[in-house]
């Protein structure tokens, strides 16, 4: 059973570009558009990791951070900003970096070493 | 204090603030300076406190604490600091002139008051230059931030692009899922690049190269569609034109006025909202309006809206997080127009949405 991951980014060319990436790495994907729709998936999903990018419209990362962390159901689930700006990342807590831009065997090494 | 007042309102006119701030917001800044100033004259001052104010090593006062929040507001306001300056400089010449014009003697109890007035003048001129220069600071490190922010964001699509293409199990299908991602992204990238460099070259007092010749407006309308359509391209445009509108304009440079238009409207309408762009004329000008539906932009970021500094200044105190454009376009598209001898406008309110409206006369500058 291939692990799966929930992206979320708002740039949409990023996100299928980053999907064919995690398809080809052998995850099986999930992704919003934003904070708010990554935390609608994640009430009725379990991925087994949260990629997201931190600066997005109607909610941003940090806040879908501080959500998924208060969650019983998502609370342990690895979580990986990923950032053009990561010194703009004020929240607080465990959480693993990407910094923008990254390739492909950058991000693979990340995934793998969060989903293991 | 109305004499200073209305002698400081004629002084205000000079200074090319229209649009900056309203009349009635001029004088209340006077208003709250002068009330600073004399509240510190009446506080009790010995030689010791004096001969550190002269120094620069005064604590703080009602005056120098009313100076900082106004050099900060001034910041925002889109002040240069040469007009901040001019303000202390007509605010004190103003008050001596009018004193001495009333014919009074100068008694040494009244030229103790005349130094107490210009100690305290030149502190609160010295707090307001400090927390201006702080503000800009702040403004300009968001910039840099954003700048970094925008042009790594569709960097990352072509640096993951170009890594996978290079992978061994790429399909076909994915392979030609990557190539107009990356166009687009290359398109976006020297979009933002050429916006840059015309912000940098007005900061710098250059001349913005134009090239006019006689076209026609709904050709340039139709090829800035196209572009967005590009870039945007799950978003619908819908363009409502009657007929031709020729006359003598800068095509390429009108076009990147209404593609940047047309790539906002699209980047913040509500969600699979359309982006209606209205070409109308009259015998003497051209009238582009781009409307979308969506979140409004709140009142206080639309008086600064073509004034990228301002506008990052307001929005990063406001929303205490970073905005993810710095507006380079609007400002741009302002310049532009202007060359064009036109306006450039907007509104936003319920239920229309936000437009934004372009006028350009036909005829050549």
């Amino acid at each position: 059973m291939n692990k799966s991951i929930l992206i979320v980014d708002d740039e949409p060319d990023f996100l299928d570009v980053i999907e064919v990436a995690l398809v080809l790495g052998g995850y099986q994907v999930m992704r919003a558009k934003d904070g708010k729709q990554a935390w609608e998936i994640l009430g009725v999903e379990t991925p087994d990791i949260i990629l997201s990018d931190y600066s997005m419209p109607r909610m941003n990362g940090c806040q879908l951070f501080d959500l998924v962390r208060n969650s019983d159901r998502s609370k342990n689930t690895p979580f990986i900003f990923m950032s053009s700006t990561p010194e703009l990342i004020s929240s607080v807590g465990a959480y693993s970096m990407l910094r923008k831009p990254f390739q492909f065997d950058t991000l693979m090494d990340k995934v793998d070493s969060m989903s293991s | 204090m109305e004499q200073i007042l209305a002698e400081w309102d004629r002084f205000a006119r000079t200074l090319e603030l229209d649009g900056l701030l309203s009349r009635k917001e001029i004088r209340d800044h006077a208003e709250q300076i002068l009330r600073a100033i004399a509240l510190d004259i009446d506080t009790h001052q010995s030689a010791e406190q004096q001969q550190r104010k002269s120094q620069g090593l005064s604590p703080g006062n009602a005056a120098a604490s009313g100076a900082s929040i106004h050099g900060t507001a001034r910041q925002h306001d889109g002040f240069t600091l040469l007009q901040l300056t001019a303000e202390f400089r007509a605010l004190r010449a103003t008050v001596q002139r009018l004193w001495f014009a009333l014919g009074n003697a100068l008694t040494p109890a009244h030229s103790a008051d005349l130094i107490r007035f210009n100690e305290a003048i030149d502190q609160a001129l010295a707090e307001s230059v400090v927390t201006y220069v702080a503000q800009a600071t702040r403004t300009k490190d968001t910039f840099l931030a954003i700048l970094g922010h925008d042009l790594r964001n569709p960097l990352a699509t072509i640096a993951l692009s170009g890594s996978l293409l290079a992978q061994p199990g790429m399909t076909k299908e994915a392979t030609a899922l990557l190539a107009p991602r990356i166009k687009r992204s290359a398109s976006m990238m020297n979009s933002m690049i050429n916006d840059l460099l015309e912000y940098a070259r007005a900061e710098l007092g250059g001349e913005m190269p134009m090239a006019f010749s006689d076209s026609d407006m709904s050709e340039i309308c139709r090829s800035a569609v196209v572009d967005a359509s590009a870039v945007h391209p799950q978003c619908s445009f819908i363009f409502n034109v009657e007929k031709p509108v020729p006359g003598c304009f800068d095509q390429i440079r009108l076009q990147q006025v209404f593609t940047n238009l047309l790539n906002n409207a699209a980047q913040y309408r509500g969600d699979d909202l359309p982006v209606t762009m209205t070409l109308s004329s009259d015998v003497e000008s051209a009238t582009i309006a781009i409307q979308n539906s969506g979140a409004l932009i709140p009142k206080e970021a639309i008086d600064a809206i073509f004034d990228p500094m301002v506008q990052l200044a307001i929005t990063t105190e406001q929303t205490e997080r970073a905005t993810t454009s710095l507006g380079l376009g609007l400002y741009i598209a302002k310049k532009i127009t202007e060359a064009h001898d036109g306006s450039i406008s907007v509104e936003s309110r319920d239920p229309v949405g936000t437009t934004f409206t372009v006028v350009i006369p036909r005829g050549r500058p």
